[in-house]
């Protein structure tokens, strides 16, 4: 009986249009980590100069300027005809800039005067990933200015080696540890950390939230399809439990919405992935995950799954049809993105007392936070937010139940019974 | 269906309210087995509220129905093994085939291999066996409701609670459809609604005028017809209306 009304919830919301519609979203999100995947790529190769140098082939800061450039950059072009320099860096594809040493180099910087390097920029577009190769640029200029600045203090204090010579330009070094809740961790930065666990306050609430709204929307949509198709009167009057009416809907939506959600998390993480820090650096860090943490992990999300589709039968209840069981959908986006927007931003600790005990009261808060409390062995936290969430899916599972034992399916509220009834 | 036969179905002082408006006030009526009944009377006269009280799917606010010797008000789950309902408008999953549609329908009356053999003779009674493997999608006001009308009677029902079973169907699916409804009374009884009160004449044994959420005439149409010194339901009917204002 169960598994007839899970096969025909299945048959009927997963359609070759819905699944081609989250097809097409995968496939963006894919092609658009392949475009960030592609940017990184940019960021590891040599960016393409042209070093048009003015200075006498013997001025020896001139050489190391450009000695050092040679080291970070493919230099395309080396010589003093500007129209050449910029042709041959235009036609290339990676051209990213012609830098002038000018005539008198050495000499200014020997008599302690400033120098002014020209740089001339190639722009192939004004987007933010166009012009990752000029911000790697910068880098190089430093580590130039660096060289050449090393080279000017060893000339003036005879004798000093080049060690030395580097801490006098660059005296100051960080070694930064960082206390984070009952830890030490040492040698990284808190936004080095922040990083390495991008996993747990990205991935895991994103791909939480998906879950949560595509399978909450084929409940929702499930039960305006109903109405909509004047299926609900006969599904009501056949002889089958309404516990078990309940249960086949929850379930039927649960399997579609899981696999709707898998195609979608399969795309979604490929474009994530080129954000985070490897795994390994967890375990570097020791907020590495066993599996029994994993599967703390997955029924926390069991549990806030089903009260996110129990909670979706219920708005599927006020739906007229399939458009407002649409329109019902955003009901359950607020609960949802609201507990993201929080995890992604603070965590659970340091955010204001009232804000935690709204954060703790919406069940799918739960296995957002799980993953980083695991990390930091609070494991009660996570155990009292799973029989949380499974006692208010208890609790609205029964109230549903109710609802589907009484004649508000088919009456609706007053005012549409009194229009409805012959 | 003879006057000895056991009743069926046993409506007594049913009434029930929607906000402010009373739907229906205190019927009471009876059908035996293989009888076939009829509810005829004007929009809003509380017709599909009585046909759904008895399908459970509304509670009355007093009175008792009682159904193959069951309370439908205390046990509604045990009541509906004998009942299957066909509302005026009843649609289908637009997903599935027309097999599929039966074949789910089926599932409940039966385990699987009776499941298959209450499908097939839906297939059957619906008259639609080239269409079948068709998504109901594709199908046509008239064949939807010959699948629906097939899935109400597949399963032999103890009652079939039929509403406008015949609406939207043609002179010759609407024929089809009579026959189908007389073979089921063979094997259980039918309450019917309609509004095509020929329909009503030549199918129904007993009819029952509802108005105004009352019971204004009840008898077999001849009775009916006798009643009023008219020569047909319909002018019965409009006799009794009539007489009813006034």
């Amino acid at each position: 009986m169960l598994w007839n009304l899970v096969i025909k919830e299945i048959r009927e919301m997963l359609t070759l249009s819905t699944m081609a519609t989250i097809l097409i979203v995968t496939v963006i999100f894919a092609a658009m980590g392949g475009l960030v995947n592609l940017t990184k790529g940019e960021t590891t190769k040599k960016p393409v100069i042209a070093v048009l140098n003015l200075e006498k082939p013997e001025a020896a800061l001139a050489k190391t300027a450009v000695s050092t450039l040679r080291e970070h950059c493919e230099i395309l072009y080396e010589g003093r005809d500007d129209s050449e320099a910029l042709r041959r860096l235009r036609a290339h594809a990676r051209g990213v800039a012609l830098v002038e040493i000018p005539e008198g180099f050495d000499a200014r910087l020997e008599n302690s005067q400033k120098v002014k390097i020209g740089v001339t920029w190639i722009m192939r577009g004004a987007g933010t990933l166009d012009t990752i190769s000029s911000a790697v640029m910068e880098r190089h200029f430093t580590a130039m200015e660096r060289a050449v600045s090393r080279e000017l203090v060893r000339r003036r204090s005879a004798g000093l080696d080049e060690k030395t010579a580097a801490n006098v330009v660059q005296p100051i070094e960080r070694v930064e540890n960082t206390f984070f809740k009952e830890k030490l961790i040492p040698m990284l930065s808190p936004a080095r950390i922040a990083q390495v666990l991008a996993a747990q306050s990205i991935t895991v609430p994103i791909v939480m939230m998906i879950i949560l709204m595509l399978g909450g929307s084929v409940v929702v949509s499930s039960m305006g399809l109903e109405k909509e198709n004047k299926t609900l009167e006969t599904l009501l009057t056949l002889p089958v439990d309404r516990r078990t009416l309940v249960l086949g809907k929850l379930l039927g939506s649960a399997v579609v919405g899981l696999i709707m959600a898998a195609v979608f998390a399969v795309g979604f993480r490929y474009y994530l992935q080129n954000f985070e820090a490897p795994a390994e650096s967890l375990v570097a860090l020791g907020l590495d995950l066993g599996p029994g943490d994993y599967l703390l992990v997955v029924i926390s999300l069991f549990a806030s799954l089903l009260f996110g589709l129990a909670f979706s039968l219920l708005l599927g209840v006020l739906a007229r049809d399939y458009k407002s069981a649409q329109m019902l959908t955003y009901a359950l986006l607020v609960l949802a993105i609201f507990p993201m927007m929080v995890v992604m931003l603070k965590d659970f600790d340091t955010v204001p007392k009232a804000l935690q005990i709204v954060l703790f009261a919406i069940p799918f808060s739960h296995p957002m936070m799980a993953m980083r409390q695991l990390a930091l062995e609070n494991t009660a936290f996570v155990l009292w937010g799973i029989l949380y969430g499974l006692l208010a899916s208890a609790a609205l599972t029964a109230m549903v139940v109710r609802v589907f034992r009484s004649e508000i399916l088919i009456t609706g509220f007053a005012r549409r019974a009194r229009q409805n009834h012959d | 269906m003879s006057e000895s036969s056991p009743i069926l179905l046993d409506l007594h002082d049913v009434s029930k309210r929607f906000a402010r408006r009373q739907a229906v006030s205190g019927i009471s009526l009876s059908i035996r087995e293989n009888e076939i009944f009829g509810l005829v009377g004007p929009n809003g006269a509380g017709k599909t509220t009585t046909l759904r009280m008895v399908a459970t799917l509304l509670k009355p606010d007093s009175g008792r129905i009682t159904l193959c010797g069951v309370d439908a008000i205390a046990r509604p789950d045990e009541v509906r093994r004998f009942l299957s309902y066909l509302p005026e408008d009843a649609g289908v999953y637009r997903n599935l085939t027309g097999r599929q549609y039966l074949r789910f329908i089926a599932r409940f009356f039966g385990d699987a291999r009776q499941a298959e053999e209450i499908a097939k003779f839906g297939a059957h009674l619906s008259g639609l066996e080239a269409r079948l493997d068709d998504r109901v999608s594709t199908y046509s006001k008239g064949m939807t409701r010959k699948l629906v009308i097939a899935r109400a009677l597949m399963a032999q029902p103890k009652l079939a609670i039929l509403d406008e079973p015949a609406s939207g169907l043609d002179l010759i699916s609407a024929l089809a459809v009579r026959e189908r409804i007389r073979e089921a009374a063979a094997h259980g009884s039918v309450l019917l609604s309609s509004h095509n009160l020929f329909e009503v004449e030549t199918l129904c044994h007993r009819v029952a005028l509802v108005h105004e959420g009352r019971i204004a005439a009840c008898g077999t149409p001849a009775e009916l017809r006798q009643d009023t010194g008219t020569d047909s339901l319909e002018k019965a009917f409009l006799a009794l209306l009539d007489r009813r204002r006034t």
